[in-house]
């Protein structure tokens, strides 16, 4: 990044020296405080991605590459039955946290907005799952899950249904897991939205009442379309955090019952550590990237259409 | 005279809407309490699971209050796990995260910000995109560099990954743009150099933006699993949460003791957390308002 700078300074007259010297000395300056920052993301973040798509075209042994084999990892992924389901299970997951998020955030945002009185208070309670660390909040959801003593199913008793097998069945695994997310996650979405409404200026409100728009009616053209950024933010937050869908089965339910919560990480994981498959494991990765990549990019652009009409 | 019928009906109107008021307060109390018990109770639940006993976590119908309340199962807990060293462990690990972040994220963004360089809008770009590269996706090739660093279960190892992270830079970027230049320009006239205006002007303006980047950073670091699963191989090495999750793998479930960690692991944050608040919804919040 630095370049070579040798100036005779000796020969130059003096305003000239000083300002080489004032020149050299900014330069050197933002070499000093971009330099360790860009090397730690050179090493840490753009080498190893560069490494996961050279490693997913070799054949390997332990961590080391031995042939390469183009394109064999992603044919044999690809034609991997758990692999779908695994796709399936996160996008299902992610799809349910995100919407979840987005209306019960949204939802929240708009019942207490306007409450004055309590309101840091009930603030800081709905964001507090927010902090709880990530795997305290996964064995606290293990407990609240087990079907004879937790306190879910007790709560359902309540209103007379029936015991759900919440870890246990195929069918209740990624709602159980989209539940608990949600919990985690709504209050942080409130949070943003009610920033969205706190700048939307109340004139235009009372404009529309003026004009005789209903409830319905100004949440729809008014408060809705103002608040799109604030809702493509969480949302993409939270897709691309609950794409990584890991520690849920990792700890829960080991991808079971039957593969019917394994995730791409899950795999990736157990490919690359458990079975040191590091090849193929990186073609997951990779996989996991594009579609990061692509969704991300996709909600952006069917936000940024709708913002024309 | 004709005024008055009507200011009759105005009153009329005026008490109704604001019984109407009233009673929509109200309601809206009387939700806010029964979603705060919603979103609390299990954290509550946790807690007075962690206090009963054997038999009372076993109960049915169940104990909401814990009778007689009993430490047995933190005990034990601190018998089955070295809790104070991976305390201290998640501690090192977050304490050291928050300083190097803070500090090369700041001197990064200033640069960003304030400085003019070829290339400077595109290296602003590739930082950026590297946002969207979780750690999950490079797990593979970041351990094997680091057991080529010879760092496998040592806190370098775990640390250095996140050392320095992409959204910090961004995050102290914008910041620095909402600064007023004139200050800087200000100092620099009157001899401060540029270390000294980023170290004695802009950093000491900066607290908010640098509270938000430490808190947000000390809530990741505590929400890392995967990473320190995988590069830590001694117990005595592992983070808390880390720690208490592969327990819960090892020992026939038994709930009291792995909820007691579990609150144990969640009471410092949540403390923190009570004290400072709104510093901690900020930070967890930014880039949203900034971005």
């Amino acid at each position: 990044m630095r370049l070579p700078l040798s100036v005779d300074l000796s020969t130059t007259p003096p305003t000239k020296a000083a300002k080489v010297n004032r020149h050299r000395r900014e330069r050197w300056f933002i070499v000093a405080t971009l330099g360790p920052a860009l090397l730690f993301l050179l090493v840490y973040v753009f080498y190893p991605t560069l490494d996961s798509f050279v490693l997913s075209f070799f054949q390997t042994r332990l961590y080391s590459k031995v042939e390469f084999v183009g394109l064999q990892h992603y044919l044999s992924v690809l034609s991997d039955r758990i692999f779908w389901q695994a796709l399936f299970n996160t996008l299902y997951y992610a799809g349910g946290t995100v919407i979840g998020t987005v209306v019960f955030g949204l939802a929240l945002a708009l019942m207490f907005e306007r409450t004055q009185l309590g309101s840091t208070l009930f603030r800081a309670g709905v964001f507090m799952p927010y902090v709880i660390p990530y795997a305290a909040h996964t064995l606290l959801w293990y407990w609240l899950f087990d079907p004879r003593y937790g306190l879910i199913n007790i709560a359902l008793e309540w209103f007379g249904i029936n015991p759900v097998p919440w870890l246990q069945s195929r069918a209740w695994v990624i709602p159980a897991f989209i539940l608990m997310s949600v919990w985690k996650r709504m209050g942080f979405a409130m949070v943003i939205f009610i920033a969205g409404l706190r700048a939307i200026d109340d004139d235009l409100l009372e404009a529309a009442i003026v004009d005789g728009a209903g409830w319905w009616q100004r949440l729809w053209h008014i408060i809705l379309p103002l608040l799109k950024p604030m809702t493509l933010f969480v949302a993409v937050i939270n897709l691309i955090q609950t794409l990584q869908l890991f520690m849920e089965p990792f700890v829960m339910t080991k991808g079971g019952p039957s593969y019917s919560s394994v995730s791409i990480v899950y795999l990736i994981y157990q490919q690359g550590f458990r079975s040191i498959n590091v090849g193929r494991s990186s073609a997951m990765a990779v996989i996991l990237f594009i579609l990061i990549m692509v969704l991300t990019l996709l909600l952006m652009r069917s936000f940024r259409t709708s913002e024309v009409q | 005279m004709t005024t008055h019928p009507q200011q009759k009906v105005i009153s009329a109107r005026a008490r109704r809407q604001r019984i109407k008021r009233v009673l929509g307060i109200l309601v809206r109390y009387l939700a806010m309490i029964l979603v705060l018990t919603v979103i609390l109770a299990p954290i509550y639940w946790m807690i007075a699971t962690s206090l009963k006993t054997s038999q009372g976590i076993l109960k049915y119908p169940p104990q909401w209050i814990p009778d007689p309340v009993t430490f047995e199962h933190y005990r034990k807990a601190f018998n089955l796990l070295p809790i104070p060293r991976l305390f201290f462990n998640s501690i090192v690990i977050a304490v050291i995260l928050i300083i190097t972040n803070t500090i090369f994220c700041s001197l990064a963004g200033y640069t960003l910000a304030r400085k003019r360089f070829f290339g400077r809008e595109a290296l602003f770009l590739l930082i950026l995109s590297s946002m969207m590269i979780p750690l999950h996706i490079r797990l593979i090739p970041t351990y094997v560099l680091t057991n080529r660093l010879n760092m496998l279960n040592t806190y370098q190892g775990i640390i250095l990954p996140s050392a320095v992270t992409a959204f910090g830079i961004f995050l102290m970027r914008q910041y620095f743009l909402g600064l007023p230049k004139e200050i800087e320009d200000a100092a620099r006239i009157d001899g401060c150099s540029e270390w000294g205006v980023i170290f004695r002007i802009v950093l000491p303006m900066s607290k908010p933006a640098l509270a938000s980047l430490a808190l947000y950073t000390l809530v990741s670091s505590l929400d890392d699993f995967l990473w320190p699963l995988v590069v830590t191989f001694d117990t005595v090495m592992r983070p808390l949460p880390v720690g208490i999750t592969l327990f819960v793998g090892l020992v026939v479930y038994e709930w009291g003791p792995v909820m007691a960690m579990t609150t144990l692991t969640i009471l410092p944050v949540v403390i923190l957390y009570i004290i400072l608040q709104s510093q901690f919804i900020r930070g967890l919040t930014a880039g949203a308002v900034k971005g």
